[in-house]
């Protein structure tokens, strides 16, 4: 059932998109049939397009990445990730974070459910990974579609070049360790003989 | 949109800087009474004791990075990432008996400027004091821009107003009370952390327990758990190699070396040492439990502020803020006072003004330490975002002078053409890693090629050295060591 809201109205925002517009002289609510529908300036355009978008939308709006795929493996096992809901984005709005290891998405397994715009992704292990994102209302009422997936190919450096960089790192700081040590070790006998040497010259008067 | 930002209501962060910045200050005023000479203002009259000495070395080497980039090298490279930071503590291991070694073969030195130049000769010199100078004032850049950023995330204070404030309050109580009030602010700084970071890691540590904390790291994060990743194994030496050579280099860390009595240097850096080892490992963990504690990480260097305020509410949100303060400001204080002590003591002195009085050092110090904060805060205005980069740069740069430092100070046969060369081609081929490999390379092979060149030429053209030449004291000056100052 279509209604007009106030731009004072405090009415949660329900039915179909569930949105509420800021004030232009014009504010839009889908009510629930229990609702009460209040009077007030409105658009006819806006009006038009917001039914219109309704009836195609049927739910939240559609979430996408904002983050750009990447054409190459990544080297490193963490990665960020942002999404929108675009142009219908709202404060409001919640979103679906799933992850597969498969473009399918035969084994999904949810990653964030939240408000929150972007996540960093941690520990990821190498191989194929298959990302989607939704929006969704406050109230999970009701979800947009999924997102197109997201692939990420996660690729590490060669465990050889890495090695061999840990064993020069080793060599420099035990080369380094000894230098230290024995250097010191060294430097306590020079001044234990030297205070010795002195106090055999001053001698008892 | 960001929704880990401003954990801390804004007002209340503004509160807590004005006061935080007014007890510095009047702590900065306080201690500046002592400093009534030249020795007293750069050295600290050169007789701090052990508490001191220790708890100085454990606050200045606790960055805003201990406490942001920690987190976020455990989140990036998992169980190894969290102990490679923490070995960036070797530095201040290997550097307690060169402090002592320091301290004895140049009772009257005011800088490591005047260890290389009376060392190695000029060029030598040159070069050490491009490279310090570089890796100070982009350090220093770093803590002014991490100080605004840190308390825009956590209190919502805008950018240029907080960078400000940090800058402005570490100049002010640095003019006043020279390292005598950055050593003592020192010390209450290291207590605020120590206490702060052992409560919210013992308070989730309660929160959590380590069977669901695995579960879910194993679960979400795998790679975290895994011993064989390669970015991991490759950060580890080179994080190493790099603390150690921001040590084993900076003024930071030779101008306390001077300050601290003669039995102390030694201990005083084991103890910072072993104090600050477990920091980074503590800071480490909490950004490990953040799966489990169901926090979303958004930005990986906010984890430990955003963990400590979901288990403690608007208390950790305080006590972050006051870690933070903290971390920034022993840090600033210690760059201000050690690099206007180097271009006092090596350009200004040796180079401009030999004939300078206390007087007239005393001054010059403390216009350079205005403009260094002045130089700061004009490019920290600037909010280049690729300065942490920038500093990265200083890898190889600090990683060459492990060497010469080392070797200058122990061996007797060091060749100084060798050591400058070291310097000049540790930098220089380490860069060129940085750029065709990556910065986990660039450190470790600044270090290597230095160390390599060092070594071969000392073996094949030995230079005999007399160690009383680094003694500069005149012959009718007074013995430092009784010098009225800081005690412990």
């Amino acid at each position: 059932m279509l209604g007009f809201h106030t731009k004072t109205n405090s009415l949660p925002p329900n039915g179909i998109s569930g949105r509420t517009y800021p004030t232009n002289g014009f504010m839009f609510l889908f009510s629930n049939p229990a609702g009460i529908p209040r009077v007030s300036s409105f658009s006819f355009v806006t009006t038009l397009v917001w039914l219109t978008t309704a009836v195609f939308l049927g739910g939240a709006p559609t979430a996408t990445f904002v983050t750009p795929e990447p054409h190459a493996p990544v080297a490193s096992s963490h990665f960020s990730l942002e999404w929108t809901a675009g142009a219908d984005d709202d404060e409001e709005l919640h979103f679906e974070l799933r992850q597969s290891g498969g473009p399918d998405f035969a084994d999904p397994r949810v990653r964030y459910e939240g408000p929150d715009r972007a996540t960093f992704l941690a520990g990821l292990p190498e191989g194929d990974h298959y990302f989607q994102i939704r929006a969704k209302t406050p109230d999970a009422d009701s979800a947009g579609p999924w997102s197109d997936s997201f692939h990420l190919t996660i690729q590490y450096q060669s465990l050889t070049l890495a090695w061999f960089l840990f064993g020069v790192g080793a060599v420099v700081f035990l080369a380094t360790l000894v230098l230290v040590v024995a250097g010191s070790t060294k430097a306590r006998r020079e001044e234990k003989a030297e205070t010795t040497e002195r106090g055999a010259f001053s001698g008892p008067s | 949109m960001d929704y880990q930002s401003a954990v801390l209501p804004q007002n209340l962060g503004y509160f807590l800087l004005v006061l935080f910045g007014i007890i510095w200050i009047l702590l900065g005023l306080y201690w500046g009474r002592k400093a009534k000479s030249l020795d007293g203002f750069m050295v600290a009259g050169r007789n701090v004791g052990l508490a001191l000495g220790a708890a100085t070395a454990m606050a200045t080497w606790v960055t805003s990075n201990t406490t942001m980039l920690a987190p976020q090298f455990a989140l990036q490279l998992g169980i190894w990432g969290m102990i490679a930071y923490s070995t960036a503590s070797f530095g201040l291991f290997f550097f307690a008996p060169m402090a002592r070694r320091i301290r004895r073969l140049m009772p009257s030195g005011y800088t490591s400027g005047d260890f290389i130049r009376l060392r190695y000769g000029k060029p030598a010199w040159v070069v050490f004091l491009v490279i310090s100078l570089f890796y100070s004032l982009t350090w220093m850049i770093s803590m002014g821009m991490a100080g605004g950023l840190v308390l825009l995330a956590v209190a919502g204070i805008p950018y240029e107003t907080g960078m400000t404030a940090i800058l402005l309050v570490c100049v002010l109580y640095t003019l006043f009370g020279g390292l005598y009030a950055v050593i003592g602010t020192d010390f209450i700084q290291s207590i605020l952390i120590l206490v702060g970071v052992v409560v919210v890691g013992a308070v989730i540590y309660t929160r959590i327990d380590f069977e669901t904390t695995y579960a879910a790291v194993a679960v979400d994060q795998p790679a975290l758990l895994m011993v064989l990743v390669p970015a991991a194994i490759m950060a580890f030496f080179n994080n190493m190699l790099f603390g150690m050579g921001e040590i084993f280099h900076n003024n930071v860390w030779w101008s306390r070396a001077f300050a601290m009595r003669r039995n102390v240097a030694g201990k005083a850096y084991w103890l910072g040492g072993l104090f600050w080892l477990p920091i980074p490992v503590a800071v480490g963990f909490i950004a490990l439990a953040s799966a489990s504690l169901g926090i979303n990480v958004i930005r990986p260097d906010m984890v430990g502020p955003v963990a400590a305020t979901q288990v403690l509410g608007f208390a950790g949100a305080i006590v972050v803020f006051i870690v933070i303060f903290c971390s920034l400001a022993s840090s600033i204080d210690s760059l201000l006072a050690a690099t206007s002590d180097l271009l006092t003591e090596d350009v200004y002195r040796k180079a401009i003004n030999p004939g300078a009085n206390e007087a007239t050092l005393r001054r010059t110090n403390q216009l350079i330490i205005g403009l260094l904060g002045l130089v700061t805060w004009l490019i920290c205005r600037l909010n280049i975002g690729t300065l942490a980069e920038i500093l990265f740069f200083a890898g190889p740069l600090v990683g060459s002078t492990i060497w010469p430092v080392a070797a200058g100070l122990f061996w007797k046969r060091t060749n100084p053409t060798g050591a400058f060369a070291a310097m000049l081609l540790g930098s220089l081929i380490g860069l060129i890693c940085y750029f065709q490999i990556g910065w986990y390379t660039a450190s470790l092979v600044g270090a290597a090629v230095s160390m390599v060149i060092v070594i071969t030429t000392t073996l094949l053209w030995p230079r005999d050295f007399d160690w009383k030449t680094l003694d500069e004291t005149p012959p009718d000056a007074m013995e430092p060591s009784t010098q009225k100052g800081a005690s412990s």
